[in-house]
């Protein structure tokens, strides 16, 4: 059995920690309850033919209060990078988040998230800010934890890309609504 | 402190304390707490070594330990909070710290519940309030870009009102412009209306003009187009106002009344004004005017004057102004042909009083020269004839042959003196013979008795004309001639008969080169009777008399008949040869 670190970063408030417990648990509370700390999930699938353990590092969200410790990514075999598409600072954040990880720790693969594709109407993300991050080589999904949309599918994205197999091609956003 | 109260006061903090041996593993250096014993029962025992991999969060902090327990003098280090749940799923929030005290390395495991709960509120409302902030923040920005959208709408409306209300204003300025204007040509065209005589109504009109139009002179300019002649009903410039005086028309001013006769006003530009009356003095007539307007005074397709408007600027008569002064022409056409026609049945009103006043004088006049013919000439011979008559019954007188002798004689004269009162009346030969005969008699008559000789030129008259027409040419070539006798001062005159080639108009002209006279000045003075009636002759048959006349030059009349809708032609009987 491959057991995988796989941490969950991004800036408070963008739904870490309901993408894991949509999820692992398959649960989605519309209360937010701001993570203190660390909290650790395991989750077991099959990947293809290969079983696999994801030890998912629920990070508490960066911001003034709690600065990223970026020692709790040792060992990761990646991380999925977080943000809230109705709040386009977040993505800002999310940006410079990557940054830090990618200066202190190198290339590890990850998976950028643009969650709460459910509030459309709020949607701040334009298109042409998406295609230019897709040019960096970046992988980015949308994702509703709410609704569960693209959930499980960035998991085994990323976990596809961590074990280094073919990865599906930029995926439509709309592939996740439907 | 000894050993008995740390170890009290490890337990009431609820710790786990570990200490590395020389074998680099982890050993339970304190009685284990609940919470760890809840976590990690296996591990739990007193001085038991914490196995490797019991949670991820410590194996990966403990790899920072290491490297701190390494480095002799370094500072405790922190692992910050993180969760693990129990075998009964219950949820345990801890934090470790690494240091070393004494050269043994320490590692410290709390679960610091209370703090915990404390730091998640505090944590739960700086992101709450973060979240608000930013929620605010971009609301701002929202409400921003708002009003600066609601500014430019706000700018957009202004201007778009400011546009509206300087258009509206536009608007009102026209129609007060209008309104003033259609004011201005109301109050004209009652003035216009009130006035009586053409000369008045020119000068209502000029007067009211001004304060509808501008210029400096403004001149309104009667025609007679079938004389070719001018006449200025009236001319204002400044205060002044004149009138009077005609002229022939020049080649320029024809030419300018033919463009007239379209119906659009010209504009005449730097050039002295045509329509300054000769009489007046030559710098008057020579002055250069910036702009001259001339509107036509058209009453239905004849043009009947002119509108003469010189100005000093010349850009000020705007579109606008041509309107008016196209509209008061119009009324103006109307009024004055109105005017003119009025004074027209007025002067044959009294032309007409004239004549009958005049035929009941020639009648009195016929009948006392016939009276005093019959009485004087006609009754002495037949008194005379009587007595002689009588001289044949008386015996012892003369013979009755010589007697018979002298009142055969005296028949003679009788009837001489009849012929000659009838020749006086009306020519016989008029009805008998014809207009050519009656006219050569009238002409050797004129000869006789006058001393006139007179030049008659006409052409094949084809045969007889209708009586009316013969006895209205004998009539007025007789008025003609007689009064070439009276004022011309001349000893001969010119005759001309012809009729046109058309066979539509009888023409006869009788023109002398001796004193003339003032047309004008003779026709208004209505003095003249014979003048008058030659006229009516001509107009009761549907003809023209024109008659030119310059004072020492002569004087030519002319009456155009027309032949159409005269009687049939009564053949020429020719003259006999005496």
């Amino acid at each position: 059995m491959i057991q995988k670190k796989i941490c969950m970063v991004g800036p408070v408030s963008v739904g870490k920690t309901s993408l894991v417990a949509r999820y692992v648990h398959s649960l989605f509370s519309d209360k937010y309850l701001s993570t203190v700390g660390v909290k650790i999930d395991k989750k077991q699938l099959r990947l293809d033919d290969t079983d696999l353990i994801l030890m998912l590092w629920d990070l508490a969200g960066d911001d003034d209060f709690q600065r990223l410790n970026l020692t709790y990514l040792r060992g990761a075999a990646g991380y999925l990078l977080v943000a809230d598409g109705s709040r386009s600072s977040s993505l800002d954040q999310a940006v410079e988040i990557q940054a830090r990880i990618a200066t202190a720790l190198g290339p590890i693969p990850f998976l950028l998230a643009l969650n709460k594709a459910d509030l459309a109407a709020e949607w701040e993300i334009p298109e042409s800010r998406i295609d230019a991050l897709k040019s960096r080589e970046w992988m980015v999904r949308r994702t509703s934890a709410k609704e569960g949309w693209g959930v499980n599918e960035i998991f085994q994205n990323l976990a596809r890309r961590i074990l280094g197999r073919s990865n599906s091609g930029a995926e439509h956003p709309s592939s996740f609504h439907e | 402190m000894n050993e008995a109260i740390t170890a009290a006061v490890v337990r009431g903090l609820g710790l786990a304390i570990f200490q590395r041996d020389n074998r680099g593993r982890l050993r339970l250096a304190c009685q284990a707490p609940g919470w760890f014993r809840a976590l990690w029962p296996q591990a739990a025992a007193p001085r038991a070594i914490l196995p490797p991999g019991i949670s991820p969060f410590l194996e990966n902090f403990l790899v920072d330990a290491a490297a701190a327990w390494k480095t002799p003098g370094s500072a405790s280090i922190h692992s910050g909070l993180w969760i693990e749940h129990d075998p009964a799923g219950e949820e345990h929030h801890l934090q470790a710290a690494a240091f070393r005290t004494d050269g043994r390395a320490i590692l410290l495991i709390e679960s610091p519940k209370r703090g915990y709960e404390e730091r998640t509120l505090l944590v739960q409302k700086a992101h709450e309030l973060a979240l608000a902030y930013e929620k605010l923040q971009r609301a701002e920005q929202a409400l921003a870009c708002e009003k600066r959208l609601l500014e430019q709408r706000v700018r957009e409306r202004t201007a778009t009102l400011s546009q509206t209300n300087a258009a509206l204003k536009r608007e009102i300025a026209i129609r007060r412009r209008f309104a003033e204007r259609l004011q201005g040509i109301h109050e004209l065209d009652k003035a216009i209306l009130a006035a009586q005589s053409p000369e008045a109504i020119a000068q209502v009109a000029l007067r009211r003009l001004r304060h509808l139009l501008p210029y400096r002179q403004a001149t309104l300019v009667e025609l007679d187009a079938e004389r070719h002649h001018a006449t200025v009903l009236a001319s204002i410039q400044g205060r002044r106002i004149s009138g009077g005086g005609g002229w022939p028309l020049s080649h320029a001013q024809l030419r300018q009344c033919r463009a007239l006769q379209s119906g659009r006003l010209q504009q005449i530009r730097n050039q002295p004004n045509l329509y300054t009356p000769p009489a007046s003095r030559i710098a008057e007539r020579r002055r250069i005017w910036p702009l001259i307007v001339d509107v036509p005074l058209i009453a239905g397709e004849t043009l009947v004057g002119i509108l003469n408007l010189a100005t000093d600027a010349p850009v000020c008569f705007t579109a606008e102004h041509q309107e008016i002064a196209q509209e008061v022409a119009a009324q103006l056409a109307v009024t004055l042909r109105e005017a003119r026609l009025f004074a027209e049945v007025a002067t044959g009103r009294e032309q007409l009083r004239a004549l009958s006043s005049r035929l009941v004088d020639v009648q009195e006049a016929e009948r006392r020269f016939l009276a005093h013919e019959l009485h004087d000439e006609i009754g002495q011979v037949l008194t005379g004839l009587k007595l002689t008559l009588e001289m044949v019954r008386k015996p012892g007188t003369r013979s009755r042959d010589i007697i018979l002798t002298e009142a055969v004689g005296m028949v003679d004269d009788l009837m001489q003196r009849v012929r000659q009162l009838s020749l006086d009346l009306r020519p016989q030969m008029l009805d008998d013979l014809g207009l050519m005969p009656a006219l050569d008699w009238l002409f050797s008559r004129f000869q006789k008795q006058a001393g006139l000789r007179v030049h008659f030129q006409h052409t094949p008259l084809k045969g007889r004309l209708p009586p009316q027409l013969e006895t209205a040419v004998f009539r007025i070539v007789q008025e003609a001639l007689t009064n070439v006798v009276r004022h011309a001062d001349v000893s001969e005159a010119t005759v001309r008969l012809w009729r046109d080639n058309h066979d539509r108009t009888l023409g006869v002209q009788v023109h002398d080169s001796g004193a003339g006279f003032d047309v004008d000045q003779v026709l208004n003075a209505r003095a003249s009777s014979g003048l008058a009636g030659m006229r009516e002759r001509a107009v009761l048959l549907g003809g023209q008399f024109i008659l030119d006349s310059i004072p020492k030059t002569g004087t030519r009349l002319t009456v155009l008949l027309p032949l159409a809708a005269a009687a049939p032609k009564i053949p020429i009987r020719r003259r006999k040869t005496t």
